[in-house]
């Protein structure tokens, strides 16, 4: 597969996750990822896919981005509902809407990076989007300012905004 | 109207390093007071990297400020106080709410009269009053008082909570103490649980309001009234 793709990209991967393999070893960490794999792909929609793994984050991409917020907002409501001290499921996520270069089944661009650095200014039980993603949204109300942020590896600071799940409405996505 | 009224104003600076120092004063509009900085009728800060600016603006002026490594120092009252950094020290003395978040620099906050966010990998977090607080750290301590509704996520590193009236606090950590402080003649509901570490609840036997529930793997939990 090659060739420019439009879409919403979602990174999400859980906090503290070092922390825990520390705290808990290895054949926990690989089970808790296991439960957060299952949670990811129970909310993901036909439209969307897993483009790849890594750890604890997994690199989603949507058709578009309310088909991508009414997904996260599930995963973030799943994940919450079943986190406890020995599955902690402190789930962040980064959304951002742009372009995108296949190869393979990988997806490449700046869009891609941006994405990914959104979600390293998320906290846990957070969802961040670009402003690029919030105006795609259909859902203006639905997010909070966060303001200006500079993201590694991108000259100019990117305005950020915080997802409150519950203005989402439910016919999204 | 109180000093944290309808907000008709906002100051926006991204600056990469530097200082940046935000104070309220006798202004109708934000200013710059000094450094070589430019300011528009929009409250949008143009600054070369690496600037000390300082500027003055109304009381309840909403501020934003990104930065890399300069110390950010917001004196108030101020309005909505929102700033991310990656090694800057972060100082919010009296604002409505904030919503702060670095990466290693550390974040001190005296009140947020509404609300307070903060979200660090290994910069201490410190709140000295806000009724509604959501931090979250990855290896760093949290002290926060006058709290009534908490939400904390620790990886490693201490929380100490003063909570001071019925809400609903909710902290969890893997490893490092918690001890949460219930002040008044009040006591929450509690749920704790430690997978490996020690609980210890020391709150008086009265009639229960309001709900504390600590989760933690290793870490040792503490629960006192004062």
């Amino acid at each position: 597969m090659s060739g420019e793709v439009s879409a919403a990209f979602v990174f999400t991967d859980l906090a503290g996750f070092t922390a825990f393999t520390a705290e808990r070893g290895d054949a926990a960490a690989l089970a808790l990822v296991e439960r957060f794999e299952r949670e990811v792909m129970a909310v993901l929609p036909p439209t969307a896919r897993v483009v790849k793994q890594l750890g604890d984050g997994f690199f989603l991409c949507y058709a578009d981005v309310p088909s991508a917020l009414a997904s996260v907002a599930a995963l973030m409501a799943r994940c919450a509902a079943v986190a406890d001290s020995d599955a902690p499921l402190w789930v962040r996520t980064g959304v951002h809407s742009g372009t995108a270069l296949a190869r393979g089944d990988d997806l490449l661009g700046h869009d891609v990076n941006v994405a990914s650095r959104v979600t390293d200014m998320a906290g846990a039980g957070e969802t961040l989007v670009s402003a690029e993603a919030k105006a795609a949204s259909g859902v203006p109300a639905a997010f909070e300012p966060v303001g200006p942020v500079f993201l590694k590896g991108i000259e100019e600071p990117v305005r950020l905004f915080r997802l409150v799940p519950e203005r989402i409405p439910a016919t999204v996505g | 109207m109180s000093a944290w009224g309808p907000p008709t104003t906002a100051v926006e600076v991204s600056v990469r390093s530097g200082s940046v120092r935000i104070t309220v004063g006798d202004v109708s509009v934000p200013a710059i007071a000094k450094g070589r900085a430019t300011i528009d009728d929009r409250g949008l800060v143009r600054a070369p990297s690496g600037a000390n600016v300082d500027i003055v603006c109304p009381a309840g002026t909403n501020v934003f400020v990104a930065t890399v490594s300069a110390a950010v120092v917001c004196e108030g009252p101020l309005g909505s106080v929102r700033i991310s950094s990656t090694t800057g020290r972060i100082e919010v003395q009296d604002c409505l709410e904030a919503d702060l978040r670095t990466r290693t620099g550390k974040i001190v906050v005296g009140t947020a009269q509404r609300r307070c966010r903060a979200t660090s990998t290994t910069g201490s977090v410190h709140v000295t009053a806000s009724p509604e607080l959501d931090v979250t750290v990855t290896t760093a301590s949290v002290e926060a008082g006058g709290i009534v509704r908490a939400r904390v996520h620790g990886a490693a590193g201490g929380v100490r909570l003063v909570a001071v009236a019925p809400g609903d606090v909710d902290v969890r950590t893997m490893s490092g103490r918690v001890d949460v402080e219930v002040q008044g003649d009040w006591a929450p509901t509690t749920d704790l649980r430690a997978t490996s570490g020690s609980i210890r609840d020391r709150l008086p036997d009265i009639d229960r309001d309001g709900r504390l529930q600590v989760r933690t793997m290793s870490g040792r939990i503490t629960v006192s009234a004062s």
